[in-house]
């Protein structure tokens, strides 16, 4: 079906309400007219409108610059939901549950690094466990365990001594959702989480080294820690493994067997949610929290895991390479927060799926030391092209609730670039022209992750940042990488 | 009659089983799945499982049965060549199936994607001219 849009500004359009039976608000979309003509070869626009028809739904249904076809909701998709009239829904958050980046920066240079880089990737390809059936060196043994994990986060990787204590001042959430309850996660999401802690996992997961290219904004690049071009950058993304692919499947089919009326007056399966105030949207938000927390975890230790790298290789410490965190964003979740609607604070359920927060100044979830410019967003590319930092702001409060893009977004399927890549030339070529060392578990892998085969990040970056609801800080060129 | 195939989706990737009864396709969609994580030619037939699944129709049964390959692939680190349906109730929505695999060795398995979940969306189940097919998309 074709979705009419109204142009409100050549990179804002609206989906108006009764574009499909059962709005309540209208759709909004950020893109400019290229990034738009990519929305409309498959269903973005369509489910951007869907998600419109859920109770208790704030202001609009979003649609970010990087949006593509999801399940339920797009990828790129954020909507806020009444926190007492609304409702949770797994398809507003994804099955990788807490799928996020985290940034680390380095005193390092492109010029220090250049000769040991491919000993580097290796080490690091090495120390941390990636690709089909990786499994995390630190062995739980039971459900106790693992359950320490999931109420704490990134504060037991700590307490473990992978990692800073200071680091958890620069996580979101200081990767710890309190509410999480491990009781409510079952024991099949238990077996698939167990082995799997401190992995990076395959498909679109990385860890890329990257050089700071162009500085947009030097006061807050400064704030950032990233003081001149050329300086080292270690970015990571993954999310929560097996154990929150395993929970959303688990609540999936639960809710789809609790509300069956709901279900039936759904324009799609996949946007089945648990009302608010009902017994399953509360166990629900506690075991996705158990698996945002199982996520930041996983991103803490594969951070020890590069440090150890970078130590053996250079022969220095951490400390003394300023191997220091910028941020970790989630791009996969739901939260309770309160936004400022027509005047007034109210609750909701706050769902990003394929959306990074983006708070602006002075907000009191930003850590002391940024509050003064606003928070991180981390916009990785695809492999190969660049990765952004961008900066949260005022107006994505108002616009976004403070959301903006999560990166560059699928343009052709897996299989079309299977047909039309081959790992082994990609690498040659990325090798050859960028000057990049790759090491990857498989061809097949960097062929399905082609450059070509993603939407042009720099787009979207331009976009987030015209709209004003992420602002360029820094643009990150890749050096090195590490796919799974 | 191709027993499995692999169908575009523009962030993901549609897996289609094929087979002249239902039965059959669900066994040769498993299969496919089995493919797209690595080459099933390099899988040896060193250990054998039973798995058991239900649902409350026929494409949840669909969804809970292939799920169970994720279950032990994350858990048992275990790869799959030989699937055979040894019940299948389409009236209470159970299936059981006896498979045949090996643990996953880097070193071994030509290794292909990783599958995190089976999704429900454009899941479709179908017959045409004796030939049943049922297509479901796996979130990468």
């Amino acid at each position: 079906m074709e979705i009419k849009l109204k142009k409100i500004s050549d990179i804002e359009w609206e989906i108006p309400k009764g574009t499909i039976q059962g709005m309540k608000v209208p759709g909004i979309v950020f893109a400019s007219k290229i990034l738009l003509e990519k929305m409309k070869l498959d269903k973005t626009l369509q489910q951007t409108a869907n998600v419109a028809t859920l109770p208790g739904i704030y202001k609009h249904a979003i649609c970010l610059p990087d949006g593509h076809e999801g399940y339920g909701f797009p990828i790129g998709g954020v909507a806020a939901l009444d926190f007492k009239e609304g409702g949770i829904s797994p398809g507003g958050i994804g099955y990788d549950i807490n799928c996020g980046v985290r940034l680390l920066r380095t005193s390092l240079t492109d010029k220090e690094i250049h000769e040991k880089l491919k000993e580097l990737v290796m080490a690091i390809f090495r120390n941390v466990p990636s690709g089909l059936g990786s499994k995390g060196k630190v062995r739980l043994r039971s459900r106790a365990e693992l359950d320490e994990v999931l109420k704490i986060g990134a504060r037991w990787a700590v307490e473990k001594g992978y990692g800073w204590k200071k680091d958890l001042k620069h996580l979101e959430s200081e990767g710890e959702l309190k509410i999480a309850e491990p009781r409510y996660v079952s024991d099949t999401a238990i077996k698939r989480g167990l082995p799997q802690l401190g992995s990076l996992g395959a498909g679109n997961h990385f860890l890329e080294i990257q050089r700071v290219g162009e500085i947009f904004d030097e006061k807050t690049a400064k704030v950032f820690g990233i003081e001149k071009k050329d300086q080292i950058t270690i970015m990571i993304h993954c999310g929560s493994r097996g154990l929150g692919h395993q929970v959303c499947t688990d609540y999936l089919r639960e809710m789809e067997k609790t509300f069956p009326d709901i279900l039936k007056k759904l324009p799609d399966r996949e946007l089945i949610y648990a009302p608010a105030g009902s017994e399953l949207a509360d166990r629900y938000l506690k075991a996705m929290s158990c698996a945002a927390n199982y996520a930041w975890a996983n991103r803490q230790m594969i951070v020890h895991q590069i440090r150890e790298s970078f130590e053996k290789v250079f022969n220095r410490s951490a400390e003394d390479m300023g191997m220091d965190i910028i941020y970790d964003v989630a791009h996969n979740i739901a939260k309770i927060e309160t936004h400022k609607i027509n005047g007034k604070d109210v609750k909701v359920y706050m769902h990003r799926k394929g959306a990074t927060r983006a708070f602006g100044p002075g907000h009191p979830e930003i850590p002391s030391d940024y509050q003064k410019v606003g928070q991180p967003v981390l916009l990785p590319g695809s492999m190969g092209t660049a990765s952004f930092v961008l900066v949260g702001s005022k107006t994505a409060m108002e616009k976004t609730f403070g959301s903006t893009a999560h990166g560059a977004g699928r343009l052709m399927s897996r299989h079309s670039a299977l047909k039309q890549f081959r790992g082994e030339e990609i690498k040659k070529q990325l090798e050859e022209e960028k000057k990049m060392f790759i090491r990857s578990a498989s061809w097949k892998g960097i062929a399905e992750e082609a450059p070509g085969a993603y939407k042009d990040v720099e787009e979207v970056a331009r976009v987030s940042h015209k709209a004003g609801i992420g602002n360029l800080v820094v643009r990150l060129r890749p050096v090195g990488v590490v796919k799974g | 009659m191709k027993k499995y195939e692999f169908l575009e989706h523009t962030a993901d990737v549609f897996i289609v089983g094929n087979g002249k009864t239902l039965e059959e396709a669900f066994q040769n969609c498993a299969l496919g799945l089995s493919q797209y994580m690595v080459n099933l030619g390099d899988v040896e037939k060193k250990i054998q499982k039973k798995i058991m699944a239900k649902g409350t129709d026929l494409k949840s049964l669909l969804v809970e049965f292939l799920t169970q390959f994720l279950i032990l692939h994350d858990s048992e680190n275990l790869v799959f060549s030989s699937i055979k349906v040894t019940k299948f109730d389409d009236k209470n929505f159970e299936i059981e199936a006896i498979i045949e695999g090996e643990e996953f060795d880097p070193e071994k398995h030509k290794q292909g994607t990783l599958i995190k979940a089976i999704t429900y969306h454009e899941l479709e189940i179908k017959e045409k001219e004796g030939i049943y097919s049922v297509k479901v998309l796996v979130d990468i």
